[in-house]
């Protein structure tokens, strides 16, 4: 039982990986239209004008400024991938909460923004760092925010938020705005969330539609077994 | 008949051949196998020593009784020898002790009698008879004065013999006796007189008795001419004829088996008595020694079928144990298996994704520095027309770079959509076609033929694509392996049945022997060369198609050629542990 | 004022060859070679006031060019060019006495700055 769970589990991980791969790709992809669009454009300029006037080159200025934001926006997603990517490394680490959830709202971005639903980040600044499995982590919160985007309506919100005790840290996710009625199905069963809350060694809490996640400072006792 | 044998050996020891069990039914057709040897190899000794030792225990008793009859008829003799003797013995003494003259006072004889049958059992006369064969004085119940003995048998017999015993006849009253006479010298009629005893044979009789007999046996006396000396239960009475099956010896005890005397066995027991007439017989029916053996054999039995039982049992259970053990460690290398492919799936993407980040990174630097450079050139010189071309340049270096990004990105896209494993709506024909597609190049370079007889109208079925290629490629590539050059690949589709669908791949290779087929599933097998190959290629179809619901069967001769069949499920089952 | 001496080590033509450009604009004397077994020879011919490398070049160990650059001549300053990957081989490049890095792909003021200190430190 505890194997079919493992690989059950593996497979939805693929599932979850893939869409995050599919919205970054889509994300680039308009990333880099908009880059050969503006190359595009100016290379225009140049070519119609026999002479290009100061209007002409403070456009094309402009668009070449736009293009190189344009690439460090796109460079900045790499880097949330890259980082998104070697969460996967090791099975156990030291990580900081808050940045794992970046990586994941970022990449989730074109995801969310699909159905024009906003994500929202309430970081607590002085979240301490927690010995776990981070990608595991991001697998679960994934999980939470794929249903609430899935139940959503259009124009609404998804707050996520971190805060800590002494004892543990808590990461809620807030959906704001109205329910849908949904045939589409999820990714992750809800079996899946409960072994992974289990493996993190923490617990799931619902309240409402608001579901907190808590997770021990200490790490996750399970994973103390060698 | 050999035939059947052949069969029955092989599916003894090559189920596979006949039900092609794989999968979980092997364990049950292993278990099955060892219980079955197991029980006949401890069973077979076990019948074989019982019943060597039921015979052989029978054989001992039946010798034992025997014996034991023999004995006693050889005591019963020896006692009747002695009683005989002893009779013989005492009437010498009275014929030496007494005179003629006082043997035929009648008075005396009387008193002589009457002591004498005090001591004598069985005495029924005594009778003083001259040399011309009258009897002079008699004493007894019997009035026989005066008989004339001299024609009789016994007469002539004892003159020669100086003494004599009797056989038993008929007397006075028709009652059995036998005689016992002596000479004895009569100095007075200067010739011989003699002495005579008539003794009841109810002496003899009560001596035939003490052997040991049971409800069917028969013991009895008979003289040299089988007339029966005393009753025999079964033989006839006094005095009536016994026909010897056998011709008796001189001397000795001899025991005799005999067929249906009277239906039935029978231990033929006699000896001929010595100083005697008689023969001593003794025909035992009964069988004593069989009773033993009954209950040796109820109780052999019983423990034979418990322990049989208990052996069955024991083998059951440890073969029970030993297959669970081999299925659960063939479960714990595929799990292993299946495990590992998935982490290294996980991890493969997670490089390939961190990869492609990485990768990116490359042309966006690019596109950077261009366009940076155009800013530049844009900012710092006033003449443009002299750099137009450059702008150009600079402009369709930027497009290569985007186009280089998108390529990345696409190539992230495909293998991020392979991770997933969908239950699309498929045909199946098409799917083989794109595997045979990718196969084309190196088919034809070995000169083998490939020939599709992919059935029109197959049922759309909802599988996972990428897997099924998976399988099929595997499959296709190993019968290109097999048949090395020239050759034929038959590549079919059609309809099982409701349910299923199947695709065959037949090859003219090498070949499969019998007893590597139910190996070829296994992780690591490979007749490949070290380093071609990791033999993991079936084990992990055959898990693949076990999750979607399926199954691979192979059928193969040597020299011949093999064919894979692989059934897949029209509707997306429930494989085992399958799942999405 | 001396002209700084900039040389560029990367196997990404495009790019160098542009950034390169870029820094000439900027009155850079910057030269650029695309092979790193070209590295050390030009190095030793040019002596370059600040060396741009890439530590991720195929075939060869950017981390072996930057010790033997070290040991050629220590004043020259070595700027890593990194990937956003490779946090781990930049630092590891500060370990073995390179001046600082920049990821790729580059801010051109940033560049500037390292190399105005790079120079200013030797």
């Amino acid at each position: 039982m505890e194997f079919e769970k493992d690989s059950d589990l593996r497979l939805v991980q693929l599932s979850l990986i893939a869409k995050i791969i599919a919205s970054f790709t889509h994300e680039v992809k308009n990333h880099l239209a908009f880059i050969k669009e503006s190359a595009g454009l100016v290379g225009d300029i140049m070519e119609s004008r026999k002479s290009l006037t100061k209007q002409d080159v403070q456009q094309s200025l402009n668009v070449l400024q736009s293009v190189k934001d344009q690439i460090g926006k796109t460079s900045d997603l790499c880097n949330y991938l890259n980082r998104f990517a070697h969460r996967m490394d090791k099975p156990l680490s030291t990580f900081g909460v808050n940045e794992t959830l970046e990586e994941l709202l970022v990449l989730l971005h074109k995801l969310s923004s699909q159905k024009r639903i906003i994500l929202e980040r309430d970081f607590d600044k002085n979240l301490p760092a927690i010995h776990s499995d981070p990608a595991k982590l991001q697998f679960l919160i994934f999980c939470i925010i794929e249903e609430k985007l899935r139940r959503l309506d259009n124009n609404s919100r998804i707050i996520v938020k971190s805060a800590h005790s002494s004892e543990s840290i808590t990461i809620e996710v807030i959906p704001r705005g109205n329910s849908v009625e949904t045939v589409e199905e999820g990714i992750c069963p809800h079996e899946i969330c409960q072994y992974l809350i289990k493996q993190l060694g923490g617990s799931i809490s619902q309240e409402a539609e608001e579901i907190v996640v808590t997770l021990p400072v200490a790490g996750s006792p399970l994973h103390n077994v060698p | 008949m050999r035939k059947i044998f052949t069969r029955f050996l092989n599916t003894l020891f090559h189920p596979h051949d006949y039900f092609r069990i794989l999968g979980r039914d092997r364990y049950k057709s292993l278990k099955i196998r060892i219980v079955l040897l197991d029980a006949m190899i401890s069973l077979v000794p076990l019948i074989i020593v019982v019943t060597i030792s039921y015979f052989w225990f029978q054989s001992i008793l039946k010798e034992d009784f025997r014996n034991q009859v023999k004995w006693e008829i050889e005591n019963t003799e020896q006692s009747i020898e002695y009683f005989v003797d002893g009779k013989v013995s005492a009437l010498r003494f009275l014929a030496s002790s007494y005179s003629y003259k006082q043997l035929s006072d009648q008075k005396m004889l009387n008193d002589i009698f009457t002591k004498f049958e005090n001591e004598f059992s069985g005495l029924v006369d005594l009778g003083l008879i001259d040399s011309n064969g009258i009897q002079q004085a008699y004493a007894g119940p019997y009035p026989l004065i005066g008989k004339d003995y001299s024609n009789q048998e016994w007469f002539n017999e004892v003159i020669v013999r100086n003494v004599y015993v009797s056989d038993v006849f008929m007397g006075y009253r028709r009652l059995p006796h036998f005689a016992i006479a002596v000479k004895k010298n009569c100095p007075e009629k200067r010739s011989f007189c003699i002495l005579r005893a008539t003794i009841d044979m109810k002496i003899l009789k009560r001596f035939a008795s003490t052997i040991n007999l049971r409800e069917n046996d028969d013991a009895f006396i008979i003289n040299h001419d089988g007339i029966l000396q005393t009753p025999s239960q079964f033989h006839g009475d006094v005095l009536n004829k016994f026909k010897l099956p056998v011709l008796i010896p001189e001397r000795g005890v001899s025991v005799l088996d005999l067929k249906e005397l009277n239906g039935g066995p029978a231990i033929f027991g006699y000896v001929p008595i010595t100083n005697s007439p008689w023969i001593l017989v003794a025909v035992v029916k009964s069988t004593p020694y069989l009773r033993i053996p009954k209950i040796f054999r109820n109780e052999l039995l019983l423990i034979s079928i418990l322990s049989v039982f208990i052996g069955v049992t024991v083998t059951f259970l440890m073969a029970q144990t030993v297959v669970n053990r081999i299925r659960k460690a063939d479960q714990e290398i595929e799990d292993a298996m299946a495990k590992t492919e998935q982490a290294s799936k996980l991890a493969s993407i997670g490089r390939l994704a961190a990869g492609v980040a990485h990768e990116i990174n490359n042309p966006l630097a690019i596109i950077n520095e261009k366009a940076g450079l155009m800013k530049d050139i844009l900012d710092m010189s006033g003449d443009l027309q002299q750099n137009k071309e450059k702008f150009l340049g600079l402009i369709s270096a930027i497009f290569d770079s985007v186009n280089r990004c998108s390529t990345i990105t696409h190539r992230l896209l495909g293998f991020a959509r392979r991770m997933e494993a969908t239950h699309e709506v498929l045909d199946l024909n098409d799917i083989v076609k794109e595997v045979i597609g990718f196969l084309e190049k190196e088919i034809a370079f070995r000169n083998i033929r490939l020939e599709l007889k992919l059935k029109e109208d197959l049922p759309e079925i909802e599988s996972d694509k990428g897997q099924l290629q998976q399988v099929f490629l595997n499959i296709i590539n190993n019968a290109v392996d097999a048949i090395e050059e020239g050759g034929l690949i038959e590549v079919s589709t059609r309809v099982k049945d409701k349910n299923t669908v199947l695709v065959s791949i037949r090859d003219t290779g090498s070949g499969i022997p019998k007893n590597k087929l139910k190996s070829i599933f296994e992780p690591f097998y490979s007749t490949k060369e070290k380093g071609e190959g990791t033999g993991l290629g079936l084990f992990i179809s055959y898990g693949i198609m076990k999750k979607l619901g399926g199954i691979i069967l192979v059928e193969s001769e040597l020299n011949k050629g093999t064919t894979f069949t692989v059934e897949i499920p029209i509707r997306a089952g429930d494989g085992e542990g399958g799942h999405v | 004022m001396t002209v700084t001496k900039i040389l560029l080590v990367d196997d990404e033509v495009e790019f160098v060859s542009a950034l390169s450009e870029r820094l000439r604009l900027r009155n850079y004397d910057a030269k650029a070679v695309y092979h790193a077994e070209d590295a050390m020879p030009t190095i030793m011919k040019d002596k370059p006031d600040v060396v741009l490398l890439d530590l991720k070049m195929p075939g060869i160990d950017g981390i072996e060019i930057l010790k033997a650059i070290k040991k050629f001549d220590t004043t020259i300053k070595v700027i890593i060019l990194s990937g956003q990957g490779d946090r781990e081989i930049a630092d590891e490049g500060i370990k073995v006495g390179a001046f600082d890095y920049v990821m790729k792909p580059v801010d051109i003021g940033e560049i500037i700055t390292k190399i105005e200190q790079a120079k200013k430190s030797r």
